[in-house]
């Protein structure tokens, strides 16, 4: 559920995972997506492994085209879904292919 | 010694024209009747169930259910996701074997179709991580993570996945209960719309209604002695990514090893199982993780025909399973426990497995993050 003290709260994590690089580790491409994330569909989600953690994220900047387990990505900063009734928007993590 | 003594399941489906209450009557009341109990000899009951706060507007369910029997005993309502039911059967048989109490009732219930198909689907994100949830995943998106996984490693195939939903949807075809009680070809799931790659519409069990229930009881049974030889619970990382394997659930592996010593069964002993297919990746994967088969092979022996009724060996999701039957989350568990007393007692007509003496169930929660197995003996 959204809340405006929780999109602050996230918010202030996000820097820690900026300039981060990885390996993709397995990928999908979601064409049914769950609510709020319409706009995006269909986008690719996919599991990263970095130096010394494991994320989930999804692959932009793809030009549509799908990913492959092994390519390298990193970190960029992006918009997450689309706004709530209280017109916060959400920003985090997405991965681009390097 | 804990028998099951009553065992009922509602109709599986897009049930419009009842509520979530009338669900658990149904299943309550039809379950004390089939273990010839009065309602009075009921001392506690714990109900399964995931989502009735966020698609009902009703929690507290503990009450309602009380309520309805119209004897006020304790009540626990579980949740663990999809496995709430199974974590209901886990919490009753330990308060059984405290010697708390000697009958308790357990009801899995879901009501899920009231809301649109984007609604449910946020709702059962809430058995995934923050992070699952930031990143716009699916239910259906993780599990393909883990097949897209399983496929690069051990070569499994969509046909092999494929072959799983077909199984499942004749053996539903004999349930009437079942929510698709029809067949349908290996071609026609590869044809049906991609709904996460590489899961297919035909590769996921569905949005369903549906509630199912058992008396337990360490009385002397008064019918056919079904017993629950062991009922085991691990849990494993919330989120997916944590995991240092997408191809197996070891929280299946762990609960399953602690129930086969608990009760010095094998998988070899087993006859009938009811998994975890949620989608069909999973239960190639419960077939590996359970035992049954080694990595990597659990998806050829199906598009062999191997698990399907009338094979020799273990015969898998004689109900349907979660594909065909249906998949209320919270009911799930307890319908699994259904079924396989169905089976001990030989009264499963159409879809009876020849001497069924010994019976698995493994219900999962989420990506893993709980698994509840259970094993039955006759």
């Amino acid at each position: 559920m959204s809340s405006p003290i929780k999109a602050w709260r996230e918010q202030k994590k996000i820097n820690k995972n900026l300039g981060i690089q990885g390996k993709i580790i397995s990928w999908t491409k979601i064409l049914v997506p769950p609510y709020g994330f319409s706009s995006d569909a269909p986008y690719f989600l996919a599991i990263i492994k970095t130096n010394n953690n494991t994320l989930i994220g999804q692959i932009v900047d793809t030009n549509g085209n799908a990913p492959k387990t092994g390519q390298k990505v990193e970190t960029v900063y992006r918009r997450q879904k689309k706004p709530d009734t209280e017109g916060i928007i959400y920003y985090g993590i997405k991965f681009r292919i390097l | 010694m804990i028998s099951v003594i009553g065992a009922y399941t509602t109709k599986f489906g897009e049930l419009w024209n009842v509520t979530l209450r009338d669900l658990i009557n149904e299943a309550a009341f039809s379950a004390i009747s089939d273990a010839s109990l009065d309602t009075k000899e009921i001392q506690a009951v714990y109900l399964g169930n995931m989502l009735s706060g966020m698609l009902s507007g009703q929690e507290q369910l503990g009450p309602m259910l009380t309520e309805e029997l119209g004897v006020f005993v304790p009540a626990i309502r579980t949740e663990g996701a999809c496995a709430s039911g199974g974590l209901a059967v886990f919490e009753a048989v330990n308060a059984l074997q405290s010697g708390k109490f000697e009958t308790v009732l357990i009801v899995g219930a879901e009501k899920m179709t009231d809301r649109p198909q984007d609604m449910v689907a946020m709702a059962l994100m809430a058995a995934g991580s923050d992070a699952e949830r930031q990143a716009g995943a699916t239910f259906p998106g993780l599990y393909a993570l883990m097949a897209r996984s399983h496929m690069e490693k051990y070569q499994t195939t969509q046909e092999q996945m494929a072959a799983v939903s077909v199984k499942n949807h004749f053996h539903a075809s004999l349930n009437g209960k079942a929510q698709f009680p029809f067949t349908i070809t290996i071609d026609k799931v590869m044809e049906s719309g991609a709904i996460a790659d590489p899961l297919k519409l035909l590769d996921c069990s569905p949005i369903s209604d549906g509630a199912s229930a058992i008396i337990l009881t360490t009385k002397s049974a008064r019918k056919k002695n079904i017993q629950i030889a062991a009922s085991e619970v691990s849990t494993d990382t919330l989120g997916l990514a944590q995991r240092d394997s997408l191809t197996e659930l070891l929280a299946t592996k762990k609960a399953s090893r602690s129930a086969y010593k608990n009760c010095g069964i094998a998988p070899t002993d087993v006859d009938v199982a009811e998994l975890h297919d949620c989608f069909t990746i999973a239960e190639i994967m419960a077939l590996e993780d359970l035992g049954f088969y080694k990595k990597g092979e659990a998806g050829p022996a199906i598009l062999r025909g191997e698990t399907k009724l009338g094979s020799k060996g273990l015969i898998a999701n004689t109900s349907g399973g979660l594909k065909a039957c249906g998949h209320p989350v919270g009911a799930t568990g307890v319908k699994q426990i259904v079924e396989i007393t169905q089976q001990l007692r030989g009264v499963s007509k159409a879809k009876q497995v020849e001497n069924a003496k010994v019976g698995l169930c493994q219900n999962v929660g989420g990506t893993g993050a709980t698994a509840v197995v259970t094993i039955l003996k006759n």
